[in-house]
């Protein structure tokens, strides 16, 4: 006998919504991100067509088009349209790779990186100029670009040449163009600081706890890096606002058993918050797996602990975490964060471009992570032979973009997180060998489904909502904001 | 043979076989799935615990009943709402005028944080003559290449703009 739920679904009224069981109750998403929690009557009810239409969740449920008797599709569209308008756009994120030179051996290094004196690994003046004009032949009106290596300071003249370059070609395109750097700080100066800030450049670090966590994880044989990192932040500080470090922690095994000390580290430094993001096996992380890594339920244990502290802390002042942060811009609003890995299609190439040292063009940088594994299947083109429209229409480029639409991924086309979330198919071809991944046993969907649920059932709590409300707000009215390199 | 092989009888008028593929494919983790055919309209399901499943063995068939019974929910709420996924998407997506786009954009935004009350149909939005320019200047009228590239995201910023 056809369970009731199946025999009287109200097709007249049932809208098109994902589901799935949290805690004790039913999660239900649409595909504008909107979500309510309803217990297992009234979803029931809800799906057989029971439902009061004097009951308040009647009205809700029909508000946000659960309920489809009057639907508003002039409004969906016009939703739907703003959540994806990054469909319309063109790669608006840019890393250039002056160097792959570096003076740490960080032990989850995923760029390979060189010996500091050999400079055959730098990108020539040449090369930058012509990246720079790869760049500009992005029909994208909003350029980012990202320093990246390495360690981009080592080969700072080609860093200077990219920023007056480019700032003289935004002005002749009327484009606007911004900057970030990630860097360790080890090789930065007064005068470095100087340029940097005064050409409105932001600087991203790693930071990835207190002393011993750090330095186990970012090895500096010459010296303290976590001394280092301390003193140029409040350096920093000095030249005032905006042009303030941010942080990321990269969480390795050594971590996981100090997640409010990781916080406090940040509170303590005064930063406005922190990016926890789990290791990847990707680089040299890959060979050292066993020592670094560790399953996806072990950083989501850590992870809860870490976020349940931040919360704490917000009851007084604000702090934020990004990776919630990320998340909740879809789940609170509709805004777009740019986050490469969690849109549909990604941002392979379409997104983000990554402009190797030696003039490779790859999708991104995970992909030019990849060709340093000895894999060069994700190379592009090259900024010397071949123009922006070859990138783009490359068969590579399409093949990404296919692989990382969700509404074609077994798992993920019915997943109730679908609205929030993303695939990296490069992550998926590294761990699996498959570009699609097979998500039930796909890492980085624990990983991904796992802090969803976690933030999910903060929702449910109204102090925790307020909370995550207020860092929307703040993203909302400008008075917070990341800049691009934390969150790539 | 493995004594936690479980093996279920499935009625395909009641879940139908896409609904036990679903429910299959997201057991992959957890055991290995056959699917047999019994008869006319009958399935049997054969599964066989991993050793790294995180459900005890002794759950497995209700839970792979739920998870079945999820997925056939899954395809009525689907096959019923079809059409009207699809016009959407269609409308969205195939907008002739990026400057449409925006003002929809701008529309939705201002609308979302007021209730609903009537429907409202997009061709009766206007454009600003402001938001009009400064598409203009974005370059992003163009309709050149509409049916392949309407957004121009593939046209080099110097094929757009070389003559202005």
């Amino acid at each position: 006998m056809q369970p009731a739920i199946l025999k009287n679904f109200d097709k007249k009224k049932v809208g098109f919504f994902r589901f799935a069981k949290l805690g004790g109750s039913y999660l239900i998403t649409n595909e504008l991100g909107d979500f309510h929690f309803l217990n297992a009557d009234d979803f029931k009810k809800f799906v057989t067509g029971k439902l009061s239409s004097k009951n308040p969740l009647y009205k809700k449920l029909r508000e946000t088009n659960f309920i489809k008797d009057k639907l508003d599709t002039g409004y969906v569209i016009s939703r739907w349209r703003r959540r994806n308008q990054f469909l319309w756009g063109s790669p608006g994120l840019h890393i250039i790779v002056t160097t792959l030179r570096c003076d740490h051996k960080c032990v989850y290094c995923q760029a390979n990186s060189k010996d500091p004196n050999n400079k055959k690994y730098d990108m020539t003046l040449k090369t930058a100029q012509k990246t720079v004009e790869r760049i500009f032949e992005c029909p994208n009106p909003n350029v980012t670009i990202e320093f990246q290596g390495g360690e981009p300071l080592l080969n700072f003249p080609v860093v200077k040449e990219v920023v007056k370059n480019a700032q003289k070609l935004a002005k002749k395109t009327l484009k606007n163009v911004t900057f970030t750097l990630v860097t360790n700080l080890t090789p930065m100066t007064k005068e470095k600081l100087k340029f940097l800030t005064d050409n409105k450049v932001n600087i991203c670090t790693s930071l990835d706890g207190p002393r011993n966590i750090h330095n186990l994880n970012r090895v500096y044989t010459k010296g303290d890096s976590y001394a280092n990192v301390l003193k140029w932040c409040k350096n920093a500080k000095k030249f005032g606002k905006p042009h303030h470090i941010d942080g990321l922690v990269t969480v390795t095994k050594a971590a996981l058993d100090f997640p409010k000390k990781i916080v406090d580290e940040y509170f303590n430094m005064g930063m406005q918050g922190l990016f926890l993001r789990p290791v990847t096996p990707l680089g040299m992380a890959k060979g050292v797996w066993g020592k670094i890594g560790y399953a996806p339920e072990k950083f989501l244990k850590f992870y809860e602990i870490a976020l349940d502290y931040i919360l704490e802390i917000n009851k007084k002042s604000h702090f934020t975490e990004m990776t919630a942060v990320v998340f909740l811009t879809k789940i609170l609003d509709d805004i777009d964060f740019n986050f490469m890995d969690l849109r549909s299609p990604c941002g392979a190439g379409i997104g983000q471009i990554a402009y190797h040292y030696d003039g490779d063009v790859y999708t991104c940088d995970e992909a030019r992570m990849v060709s340093e594994m000895g894999d060069m299947s994700f190379c592009i083109g090259n900024v010397h032979k071949d123009k922006y429209g070859d990138f783009i229409n490359h068969s590579v480029t399409k093949c990404l973009v296919t692989s990382s639409c969700t509404d074609v991924q077994t798992t993920c086309s019915w997943c109730v997180y679908k609205p929030y979330c993303g695939v990296c198919p490069i992550c998926n071809y590294m761990s699996e060998n498959d570009l699609y991944g097979h998500m039930p046993e796909n890492s980085w969907c624990k990983l991904h489904k796992g802090i969803l649920d976690i933030i999910f059932t903060k929702l449910s709590d109204p102090m925790c909502y307020d909370i995550f409300r207020r860092w929307i707000d703040k993203i909302n009215a400008g008075k917070m904001n990341y800049h691009q390199s934390c969150f790539k | 043979m493995n004594k936690n092989v479980l093996k279920l009888l499935i009625d395909c008028k009641i879940y139908p076989l896409e609904a036990v593929k679903g429910a299959c494919y997201t057991f992959t983790d957890t055991a290995f799935a056959e699917i047999e055919q019994i008869s006319k309209g009958k399935l049997q399901v054969i599964l066989t615990p991993k050793k790294e499943s995180k459900i005890p063995a002794q759950n497995i068939r209700g839970e792979f009943l739920n998870e079945l019974l999820h997925h056939a929910l899954r395809l009525k709420i689907a096959k019923n709402n079809n059409s009207i996924r699809e016009y959407i998407v269609t409308r969205a997506l195939a907008a002739a005028n990026p400057a449409e786009c925006g003002e929809l954009m701008q529309h939705a935004y201002n609308k979302k944080n007021v209730v609903l009350k009537k429907k409202s149909k997009i061709s009766k939005v206007k454009l600003s003559k402001n938001f009009k320019n400064k598409i203009e200047k974005a370059g992003l009228s163009s309709r050149k290449g509409y049916k392949k590239d309407f957004a121009g995201i593939t046209q080099n910023w110097e094929d757009k703009h070389s003559k202005k």
